[in-house]
């Protein structure tokens, strides 16, 4: 297991991964397209067409449904990867897809003569103002937040939290500015002339989308890094295309208002292909390398299986020569006069033989036993969190209640960082498990690491079933199991770790239910004298008070009660504190 | 600690590790059996085998050729001598194909000495009556070749149960030649009675070497 600490943090693949060739030319590809059409259908913009209405509604309808595809494509990224652009970019298509079909609605001639909702000449074209200026600065937002400080690239609260905002934010701008379309028509510069030409006021609002589009543009572009950046610079072409066609075709009926629907409809479905094509492309991957990580650890056991066939081996000779070398002397003492010569070479080949024996031990513990290898002063909270970071997936995955009470400025300890945290993951995985069979909301885990004199504690206790009286004792023993799957080794190696590292590890049974697993560790002799804090933090007390008692609050900083009630919405708190308290490092 | 195998029996040992020789070797011999060790089945396969009862215990994880190979090389060249396999890690299949292939017994080590001891004295018992049997037959053989090519006809048609009266018959000669070629057929082979003759006769056709 590696420690690092980006581990269990999926990359923002779209974001984060620069284009390969392949994928660059794909974009220059369609982005060529684009200025071909718009490089062919410009000058004739402005011809007249004939009246087409029944065009408005199913070309409204595609670009809402695919915005809104794209939406929930972005919004599920962002729920994996929490990152502030890519949120910004989701609430863009949201509000795309809802104000595109607010302008259907209302646009004259598509569902009624005069536009719906009680809408005048106006409001549709404002509405299309409204679309794709918010759309651009959506694109804007994407471009500036991803940008920002890594700390704060990513946003700390909840992804199901942020969403709703989100939600909420662009459903009411969608639904402000349809209103002030619909309402506004009183007071807002006329954009219609006409039902089919427009106003010069109309000019000034395109003039500045155009000129925003395409500050957009060239943002995107001097920022272009990832994939999903370039193929943003393509649906930005494609949107300063659109204001194009409808700023040269000067009204309802000209080649540039129907040629710029057709460029909506790529600017909608642009990003969708991409981020479908790179799902799937991702997915085979996962797939992929699923199956390598089966195939590995299939090899790892046979490897397990094989070295454990091997020593057996190695034991078994020697022993077979002490069982027969004894079987002789005895039957040899047996003999009348007892054959004392072949007794006594029989006993002296058994000595031999049992030196062997002990041989295979003493190679068996130089292959593996390194004990004093990567001895350094570990500090045990930090451990801990990383611990957590590492399994906070799971944790968030298997819905569990996590407390943590880790007093500040423990005294570090010495030994191996990356086995220490091997058990605190080992013991939380445990935990996790036992704690399958109950309700959701019953699922508590709670971690403590507290000093004591000269050694620190470290608990693990869940809310299990807690662990068979009988079964206690053994529990430790290698290749005990309780698991369908289980090899039963992560305990025995976990107590091994812990005492090599002159430390304990015990269980008991917690109350109500469940079992606390305690590891106490000696506080280093590298470490100067060991600065203990407060004497509250100090004092020990039961595992039992603490019950639900604390509430992950800032890691590294004193414990603060909150009388919290074990609820989910507290659970996901975790996560974000989790992120804080590291970025903070 | 009740075996005793007879003084005369051999146990050849093959294995690589010399511990496990040297204690099986005084095993045996303090039992009273006399042993032969051999690190390798070649080292085995170049000594000539004695004539008294004897079987072969040997690792299966030979050096260079396998146990079980070894097994299948022993048959091929017609060489019967009972085997017991050992192995330092239970492999079951192995085991099966072991014992299917003939194999007296297939034990793990560390062993019981008793079961090793039991499955030798199997091993030695099983080899001394095929070595009977094949002494018996060789005798039976040569006692057949003697007859003449009458003697052998009348013999085989005695065996199938005709009556003196049948068998002059069938091959057109007077029942009291047919009596004069069975008695010196019966003296010839050695045969008490017409039973034992059949029985012979059996022997005879169930190996025709």
């Amino acid at each position: 297991m590696s420690t690092n600490g980006d581990i269990g943090e999926p990359n923002g693949w779209l974001l984060n991964l620069p284009p390969n060739h392949k994928q660059r030319l794909a974009a220059t590809v369609v982005a060529a397209a684009l200025l071909v059409g718009f490089g062919i259908f410009a000058p004739f913009a402005a011809t007249s067409l004939p009246h087409f209405d029944a065009f408005i509604a199913p070309v409204a309808a595609t670009i809402s449904v695919t915005d809104f595809i794209t939406s929930v494509l972005l919004f599920a990224h962002f729920s994996i990867y929490p990152s502030r652009a890519l949120l910004a970019l989701a609430s863009g298509y949201l509000f795309v897809a809802l104000t595109v079909i607010a302008n259907a609605l209302t646009y004259p001639g598509a569902f009624s003569p005069t536009g719906l909702l009680g809408s005048g000449l106006q409001t549709a074209a404002w509405l299309y103002f409204f679309w794709h200026t918010g759309f651009a600065a959506a694109l804007l937002g994407y471009s500036w937040l991803k940008e920002e400080k890594p700390t704060k690239r990513i946003l700390h609260v909840s992804p199901s939290f942020a969403i709703g905002w989100a939600l909420t934010i662009v459903f009411g701008l969608a639904c402000g500015l349809t209103w002030l379309a619909i309402r506004g028509q009183g007071f807002l510069p006329q954009l219609l002339q006409d039902r089919t030409h427009i106003a010069p006021a109309a000019r000034y609002a395109l003039v500045f989308s155009l000129f925003f589009g395409a500050t957009v543009l060239a943002v995107l572009w001097a920022r272009r890094h990832s994939v999903l950046d370039q193929w943003l610079i393509v649906v930005a072409l494609s949107l300063v295309s659109e204001l194009g066609f409808t700023l040269i075709g000067g009204g309802r009926l000209s080649l540039g208002a129907y040629a710029n629907r057709v460029f909506s409809l790529a600017t909608a479905t642009i990003l969708l292909i991409v981020l479908l094509a790179e799902t799937t492309k991702l997915y085979a991957r996962v797939a992929r390398s699923n199956m390598i990580l089966r195939r590995e650890q299939n090899n790892r056991l046979m490897n397990l299986e094989a070295m454990t066939a091997s020593i057996s081996h190695e034991g078994r000779q020697p022993l077979a020569a002490v069982v027969s070398n004894g079987s002789a002397a005895l039957r040899f003492l047996d003999h009348t006069p007892p054959n004392v010569e072949e007794v006594r070479s029989a006993l002296n080949r058994m000595v031999g033989d049992s030196h062997r024996i002990g041989e295979v031990f003493d190679s068996l513990r130089a292959l593996f036993g390194k004990p004093d290898r990567g001895k350094e002063l570990v500090d045990v909270n930090e451990t801990a969190i990383e611990a957590l970071r590492y399994l906070r997936w799971q944790l968030r995955n298997h819905k569990i209640f996590t407390l943590t009470h880790l007093t500040s400025e423990l005294p570090p300890i010495e030994g191996n960082k990356g086995q220490l945290q091997e058990v605190i993951v080992n013991l939380v995985q445990n935990a996790i498990e036992a704690m399958d069979e109950l309700t959701a909301a019953r699922r508590v885990l709670q971690i403590m690491a507290e000093p004591a004199i000269d050694r620190i504690v470290v608990t693990v206790e869940d809310s299990g079933p807690g662990i068979d009286e009988n079964k206690a004792s053994s529990i430790f023993d290698p290749f005990v199991t309780t698991k369908r799957d289980g090899m039963g080794l992560g305990l025995a190696i976990s107590r091994m770790i812990v005492e090599r590292h002159g430390g304990e590890l015990t269980v008991a049974p917690a109350r109500p239910h469940g079992c606390i697993f305690r590891m106490v560790l000696p506080i280093g002799q590298l470490a100067a004298t060991p600065p203990l804090s407060d004497p509250k933090t100090t004092d020990r007390r039961s595992p039992r008070r603490h019950r639900a008692g604390w509430v992950w609050r800032r890691l590294g900083s004193i414990e603060s009660p909150v009388d919290a009630d074990v609820d989910t919405a507290a659970a996901s708190q975790f996560t974000t504190d989790v992120e804080q308290s590291t970025s903070a490092h | 600690m009740n075996t005793r195998p007879q003084q005369d029996a051999m146990v050849f040992i093959i294995d690589d590790d010399e511990a496990v020789r040297e204690g099986l070797a005084a095993l045996f011999r303090s039992v009273g059996l006399q042993v032969k060790l051999f690190a390798s089945a070649a080292e085995f396969r170049q000594t000539s085998l004695p004539d008294v009862p004897s079987c072969l215990v040997l690792d299966i994880r030979l050096p260079g050729l396998g146990g079980l190979e070894f097994q299948a090389d022993l048959t091929r060249a017609n060489i019967q001598i009972p085997i017991i396999f050992m192995t330092g890690h239970g492999d079951i299949p192995m085991s099966v194909r072991a014992m299917k292939a003939g194999a007296v017994e297939f034990l793990t080590k560390p062993f019981r000495d008793q079961d090793m001891l039991d499955a030798v004295q199997l091993a030695i018992e099983q080899d001394r009556k095929q070595h009977k049997d094949a002494v018996a037959t060789f005798k039976l053989k040569a006692n057949f070749e003697t007859l003449s090519a009458r003697e052998q006809q009348i013999m085989s048609l005695v065996a199938a149960g005709l009556m003196n009266k049948q068998i002059a018959a069938e091959i057109g000669v007077s029942e009291v030649t047919v009596k004069v070629h069975r008695g010196s057929v019966m003296r010839k082979m050695g045969a008490k009675s017409i039973a034992d003759l059949v029985r012979m006769s059996d022997a005879l056709r169930a190996r025709p070497k």
